[in-house]
């Protein structure tokens, strides 16, 4: 609109009459149009679209930028959709394979892990969650030898670089199988007779089974140049200089916060007891250029590995203190990534080639099962490991609700909390439980966007862009090769003032 | 926020005041009071509602001269019948509740004492199947004259025909 | 001529449901003695959708949209009441700034509230046209920039236990900051277009007029009680959000006519343009969502939350079971006290006086019937 003009400003449309309005329209001219002022972004909701929907090809591919709850809580953002929806397609290697990208010990891990992923599980809200840890237990029990073979092998690029890794806990197992997946040749320093840390010296044989340990320590083994056991590293052992001086090009500390004595029955509290005397043992370490904090964690800046001493990385417990085997994991790939950087100078081929995320979501949903088992209160903090039969962990792994994904499961989640029901899916009644049909009538629609609030896959959206008026009420309902239209209807209403 | 005052407040204080002399004047029909959040609650028997009704408006320490929202609950054995009531000079505020059995459904109204409680009486009536005894206009406020549901009642369901489809109980 | 005999003609006819100037679906059986109203019964439920009814079966986050849609001019307001309610009972702590736009947003509310009474009010006074369209108008500008805030021209559904759904868009201060400065010349221009107007006056002044004490024995409340000269206002007398921190003051006439509601309104207006000034200028920065879970369960108990709504005192007494749903939601209507007491001045009234007062009181039947 343009500025107003006082169009009847001094004589009337009667020619005989002399109509003076100037005083009131004077006064009008006062009054301005603000949204002629100062655009502002429209959040209007105009309609509902899809973006995506199982058995539509609409062309559409997801994103992924955003994490699901179970991956975004866990320390280490081990993909736990993404594994979980594999084990739904039946596919339990590409489920393992996977899982070692963000975390290689899954055997180990899924006996003593506190399971933050399943406090936060989206499908909580609706009924329990998705039992994530017990599956990874499960994952870890049924995957084939041929692909354990196939996965543990040193790659043929190799990058001539050697890495010392001091101490062979969870922080420093992982260590040496990122790096030499990258192509490094690794070197694990254990001051004890055995591999394993402190997940085998503080945690009960009867909660995490010795052989389980020696399976990974094995796995982790093929990949390292040698696991030094009996090599302590600092007092009574090698100190840093020598490290360099047999040509090492870094070192990893992974020297662990834990105590020796082994606890005797179900750990209570923690999966790892505190240590008191943690200075006192870390004493060595200043004399060697690497500096300590207040307590006794050898010191990095916040969310870093490097150390005071050039080309000296720590990680896991030793500079976070004692805490889950998940957190010392996740500190573990940082370090692992920034040691890549330092010796190579740009990250490895191997963090971006990663499991095709595409496959990993699972093309069914069961909505019927519940929580299969669940530990009993005072049972102790983690969940004793049942094994899962076959067919247990398909259905519950389908109760994942894929979240994120932008691609709309079918779960009815919708469907059900739509306050004027507006909203009907219908699914197939085979196995598949493919979305045979999901129709939206904008006859009972009220855009009160609860469909949006409620959707675990981010499908739906609300955008500006509409197309409501109908003469038809058949044409009011819209389905959803309607809704996952990549244009729409009509243009933007605030298309111009955009401009 | 502000109306949550700390204990021993100047309202605090007066609602307790006010109590007291509840209990002193109406001691039998009480079943239980209890100030919390500067606000009184007393839960009475519904015989009683006359007599401390117009206690509560005319005595001079109380003066609830306002009827904010009159309204029933549905239990499983008993309609509660709700009294929000308001000060307005000492801005003190009072939630009466009396508990009318569903077998003789009959509680005295309020219009009398407050002309606000008209309405709010009609509705609740119809409603939850109550009579308010001694109300001066005593149709149907909301629902046609023919309907004799009593839709607030929890046996009453709603028939969403298939339009409620997916949800589970 | 012939002279008439002077025994009364008494006459019934039917005032609505559907009359423009009943706002909305009220109906109301007159009987008339020539132009004089006998007796004068108000049927309601025409509107009555089961809202308590129904939200029996909803979750306490699926409620709002509903609550929407019984007072359906001042929508913000309803949800207020509600939402308060819940947090009080869930002990929810909202952020600040969640408070401050709440109570900017609800003040430009109860301003487009106004604006809406304001012109049919007087279209019904027989100022045709103009007025009724001038008021629309300026409506339509906080319109827009509710839509944009909110995503809706209506049924806005912004407000939630915890704070907003989402936070104001850029631009917003600056646009609310300019509309809240051209508000009071609006209002002027408003005032210099009716009072003056001998229509106007004589339609209004002296017509309807009701005593404070009836009115407060009636439960009225909101403009139509402060026009009786009863300052009660809930956001001065029982301050909630953060209403204690603005500096304004309560507007009270005490002719209680159609002349003085229609003065309490305009004047409550520019308090209110004060109060979004004043918060505009206070408004922190931070989150405007507490974190809470979906499926919220409320402890047992029972809380009745009562707001200053644009038409009075509008209350959400909330009884849980300690479920996920509410074990009953009952919502008290400023409108239905309001127009339950205007309704006793009706008899002995000519009928345009009737259409003024019933028009003064500013009902609106969603929010009557339910």
């Amino acid at each position: 609109m343009t500025a107003r003009r006082p169009l009847f400003f001094g004589t009337g449309i009667v020619r005989t009459f002399r109509v003076t309005v100037k005083h009131f329209f004077m006064k009008s001219l006062a009054v301005q149009y603000p949204h002629e002022r100062i655009p502002i972004t429209p959040v209007s909701r105009g309609m509902l679209w899809m973006k995506g929907a199982i058995d539509t090809d609409t062309g559409f591919v997801p994103s992924f930028t955003e994490m699901p709850p179970c991956q975004a809580r866990c320390p280490g953002n081990v993909d736990a959709r993404g594994y979980v929806g594999l084990i739904a397609q039946g596919r339990y290697d590409d489920a393992y394979e996977l899982h070692l990208e963000t975390n290689p010990l899954p055997g180990m891990v899924s006996r003593v892990c506190p399971h933050p992923c399943e406090r936060v599980c989206r499908r909580g809200e609706e009924d329990a969650p998705v039992t994530i840890c017990d599956l990874k237990g499960f994952m870890f029990d049924h995957v084939s030898a041929g692909r354990r073979q196939k996965v543990f092998t040193r790659p043929k690029i190799r990058k001539d670089k050697k890495v010392a890794v001091v101490g062979a806990g969870p922080a420093g197992l992982s260590v040496a199988f990122w790096l030499g997946k990258c192509g490094y040749d690794v070197v694990i320093f254990e001051k004890l007779p055995t591999a394993g840390g402190a997940l085998r010296a503080a945690i009960a044989p009867s909660r995490l089974p010795v052989d389980i340990i020696d399976q990974e320590v094995d796995d982790i083994r093929k990949m390292c140049v040698a696991i030094r056991t009996n090599a302590p590293v600092g007092p009574g052992g090698l100190s840093l200089d020598d490290l360099f001086a047999k040509d090492f090009d870094a070192v990893f500390l992974g020297l662990g916060a834990h105590r020796k004595i082994p606890v005797k029955g179900q750990a209570k509290g923690a999966d790892t007891p505190p240590e008191p005397s943690r200075s006192e043992k870390n004493a060595w370490l200043p004399e060697q250029g690497v500096n300590l904090d207040d307590q006794g964690n050898i010191a990095v800046e916040t969310g870093a590995n490097q150390t005071s001493r050039a080309a000296v990385f720590a990680g896991g417990e030793a500079i976070l203190g004692p805490g889950v085997t998940i957190t010392s994991l996740g500190c573990a790939r940082r370090a692992s990534q920034a040691i890549d950087v330092f010796l190579n100078g740009a990250p490895s081929d191997y963090w971006t080639n990663g499991f095709p995320k595409q496959d990993t979501i699972k093309k069914r949903y069961d909505d019927v099962t519940p929580r299969l088992a669940k530990a009993k209160p005072g049972e102790g903090v983690l969940n004793p490991v049942h094994p899962m039969a076959e067919k247990e962990a398909i259905k519950q792994a389908e109760r994942c609700l894929s979240c994120m994904t932008e691609e709309c499961i079918g779960c009815h989640i919708c469907e059900k909390y739509c306050p004027p029901q507006a909203i009907k899916i219908t699914t197939s009644q085979d196995k598949t439980r493919h979305i045979d049909s999901y129709d939206i009538d904008y006859g009972k629609c009220q855009l009160c966007e609860t469909c949006v609030d409620v959707c675990p896959t981010r499908t739906l959206t609300h955008t500006p862009e509409f197309e409501t008026a109908d003469y038809d009420h058949a044409d009011m309902t819209y389905d959803k090769d309607k809704m996952t239209r990549q244009k729409p209807l009509r243009v933007d209403i605030y298309a111009k003032e955009k401009k | 926020m502000a109306e949550n005052a700390a204990p021993g407040s100047k309202n605090q204080t007066h609602l307790l005041e006010i109590e007291r002399l509840l209990k002193g004047a109406h001691g039998q029909a009480l079943v239980a009071t209890e100030v919390r959040n500067d606000e009184l609650f007393a839960d009475i028997s519904p015989a009683a509602v006359p007599d401390i009704m117009r206690w509560l408006r005319d005595d001079k320490s109380c003066r609830f001269d306002y009827i904010r929202c009159l309204c029933g609950v549905d239990y499983p054995d008993h309609v509660t019948v709700v009294y929000h009531l308001f000060a307005t000079k000492t801005k003190s505020k009072i939630t009466v509740r009396t508990d009318v059995s569903k077998n003789s459904p009959a509680v005295s109204s309020v219009t009398d004492i407050w002309a606000g409680a008209d309405w709010p009486e009609r509705e609740t009536a119809e409603m939850f199947g109550l009579v308010f005894e001694g109300h001066p206009d005593p149709r149907r406020l909301l629902l046609t004259d023919d309907n004799d549901a009593m839709p607030l009642r929890k046996d009453f369901k709603l028939d969403y025909g298939d339009a409620r489809r997916g949800v589970s109980e | 001529m012939p002279q008439h005999k002077s025994t009364p003609q008494l006459m019934e006819i039917n005032l609505g449901p559907q009359h423009p100037a009943t706002h909305g679906v009220l109906r109301i059986v007159l009987t008339l003695d020539g132009e004089r109203v006998v007796k004068a019964v108000p049927h309601l439920g025409y509107l009555h959708r089961g809202v308590e009814k129904i939200v029996e079966d909803l979750e306490y986050f699926q409620i709002p949209p509903i609550l929407d849609r019984m007072d359906y001019v001042a929508n913000l307001n309803n949800e207020l009441s509600y939402v308060m309610g819940v947090e009080k009972l869930a002990g929810l702590k909202v952020p600040e700034r969640a408070e401050y736009i709440r109570v900017i947003l609800l003040e430009f509310n109860r301003i487009m509230s106004h604006f809406a009474w304001f012109g049919p009010f007087t279209n019904d006074l027989g100022l045709f046209g103009t007025a009724f369209l001038y008021g629309l108008r300026e409506r339509e500008y906080i319109q827009r920039l509710f839509e944009r805030t909110t995503g809706a021209r209506m049924h806005y559904n912004y407000f939630t236990y915890g704070g907003l759904r989402h936070d104001i868009p850029e631009g917003f201060v600056e646009e609310a900051r300019h509309l809240a400065n051209r508000l009071p010349a609006v209002i002027d221009e408003f005032e210099y277009m009716v009072e003056e107007n001998e229509i106007f006056r004589l339609r209004t002044i002296g017509i309807g007029p009701m005593d404070g004490k009836t009115a407060l024995n009636f439960g009225a409340s909101g403009p139509f009680l402060r026009a009786s000269g009863i300052p009660i206002d809930l956001r001065k007398d029982e301050p909630y959000s953060v209403y204690d921190r603005f500096d304004f003051k309560v507007c009270s006439a005490s002719g209680g006519d159609c002349f003085a509601r229609y003065k309490v309104r305009m004047d409550e207006m520019r308090e209110s343009v004060k109060i979004i000034q004043q918060a505009l200028d206070q408004m922190p920065d931070g989150p405007v969502r507490a974190k809470t879970t979906r499926h919220l369960k409320l402890p047992k108990g029972e809380v009745y939350m009562r707001t200053e709504h644009a038409r009075g005192e509008f209350g959400a007494y909330i009884v849980s079971d300690g479920g996920v749903r509410p074990y009953r939601l009952k919502l008290r209507s400023p409108s239905l006290s309001n127009l339950m007491a205007s309704c006793v001045l009706l008899p002995g009234m000519v009928l345009p006086d009737l259409i003024a007062t019933v028009a003064s009181v500013d009902i609106v039947l969603g929010c009557t019937d339910r």
